[in-house]
């Protein structure tokens, strides 16, 4: 498989939220606004490129039989950074989704990743891997925050879309969120097999 | 008895290369994360009470099992002129943060949620600053060059209206009342814990003070 495609995949063909449906946690529990999408996303991005590329660099070093308690301390280690980053130098988005940042470490997008890709190839390819799915789990996450944002709050990042709009509060809680996930799913879906016709 | 000596080791390289970088991490983000928590709680206090020129150190006084922490506010003189008052209590689904800043009778000057984590759009609306903001308000901003943006629209309007309320007149309700606390829409729960929050701890700051235990 050529790079390119390695990095690609992420996005559209093995798109890890809405193919794979893997993370879905973070992606249900912050996808209520853009602003709180967007970080989670970028640090997702952070996490598991940087633990693609580690996982890979050991994975002639680590043992079989206890590779996951090798991959957890290198996943954890790197949210651990990316938490003390951003309460350091972001602390407003810190306020917001500190809480979640901490979640990443069990996010199975990552521990996924590097039991299925990362262990298995060499750190380029696994660096290109973690890139397309992280961007893919930005670009997923992004779709579902701005549906249920715009509908749910009548906001856009927090500006407000169409003066005077009484929004319908349900897509903002978890019952919305739901809702919203299934029917891009269901979209991508749709728009997959049309493509395959 | 080997195999057990050789996954010991790899674990033991792992986890001390990782504590070795954390603590490395540790050391350049220590200093900026003291001083995001420093500056809001300063500006807090600062918003909590308008008129102070500084506040005491952090005061602690036990009344009813419940320990209130507490600031003393000075004027430019160092007379005390009132107090801030720090209490947490839970909300919907988060706990919540308030420090309130009321006059030594239990008058409330004005409060400041500093910590929440409720449901955004409902609950979460205790920090909501009375915006007018569209996007397309937002876009022709970026080509105008002038800043509006006064002083009072820096108070969400939820919290602004306890300013100036005694404790006594600290009761949620659901339509609009100026006399008392008016319920965020589809968020009682966090109005009222919000309420609770500025409420509990002045009532038994004054009888911890009126029996002189400060």
């Amino acid at each position: 498989m050529s790079l390119l495609k390695e990095f690609l995949k992420g996005i559209w063909e093995k798109n890890p939220v809405l193919v794979l449906s893997l993370g879905l946690c973070p992606t249900l529990a912050t996808s209520g606004s853009m602003r709180n999408a967007v970080g989670m996303g970028l640090s997702v991005i952070a996490v598991l490129t940087f633990s693609n590329i580690i996982i890979s660099l050991i994975k002639g070093f680590v043992p079989s039989k206890i590779r996951i308690p090798c991959y957890i301390i290198v996943i954890a280690f790197l949210v651990t950074v990316v938490d003390m980053l951003i309460a350091g130098f972001a602390p407003e988005l810190s306020k917001a989704i500190g809480l979640f940042i901490k979640l990443i470490v069990v996010n199975c997008i990552i521990l996924g990743r590097a039991e299925a890709f990362a262990a298995k190839n060499n750190p380029l390819r696994a660096a290109l891997d973690g890139l397309g799915m992280g961007i893919g789990f930005l670009i997923a996450i992004s779709i579902i925050a701005t549906i249920r944002e715009v509908l749910g709050a009548n906001k856009w990042f927090g500006l407000t879309v169409v003066p005077g709009w009484d929004p319908i509060g349900i897509m903002i809680l978890p019952a919305g969120a739901l809702l919203t996930f299934g029917l891009v799913m269901a979209v991508r879906n749709v728009l997959a097999q049309r493509r395959a016709k | 008895m080997k195999t057990i000596l050789h996954y010991g080791l790899v674990l033991l390289i792992i986890a001390g290369v990782a504590g070795v970088g954390l603590s490395l991490v540790d050391r350049i983000t220590k200093e900026p994360i003291q001083a995001a928590q420093a500056k809001r709680l300063e500006e807090g206090q600062k918003l909590a009470f308008p008129s102070a020129s500084s506040f005491g150190e952090l005061k602690k006084v036990e009344t009813e099992g419940k320990t209130i922490s507490y600031y003393e506010v000075f004027d430019e003189s160092k007379n005390v002129i009132g107090y801030e008052l720090l209490y947490q209590v839970g909300g919907y689904q988060s706990q919540i943060k308030v420090l309130s800043g009321i006059e030594p009778d239990g008058k409330v000057v004005a409060i400041r949620v500093l910590e929440q984590a409720e449901t955004p759009g409902l609950g979460a609306e205790v920090d909501a600053l009375p915006s007018n903001d569209t996007i397309l308000s937002a876009i022709k901003g970026l080509f105008s060059s002038k800043e509006e943006k006064s002083e009072e629209s820096q108070i969400p309007w939820f919290q602004a209206q306890f300013s100036g309320k005694t404790p006594e007149d600290l009761i949620v309700v659901k339509t609009k009342d100026p006399k008392h606390i008016t319920a965020l829409s589809g968020a009682t729960i966090t109005s009222t814990a919000v309420t609770k929050a500025v409420k509990e701890p002045i009532e038994l700051f004054l009888k911890a003070k009126a029996e002189g235990q400060l």
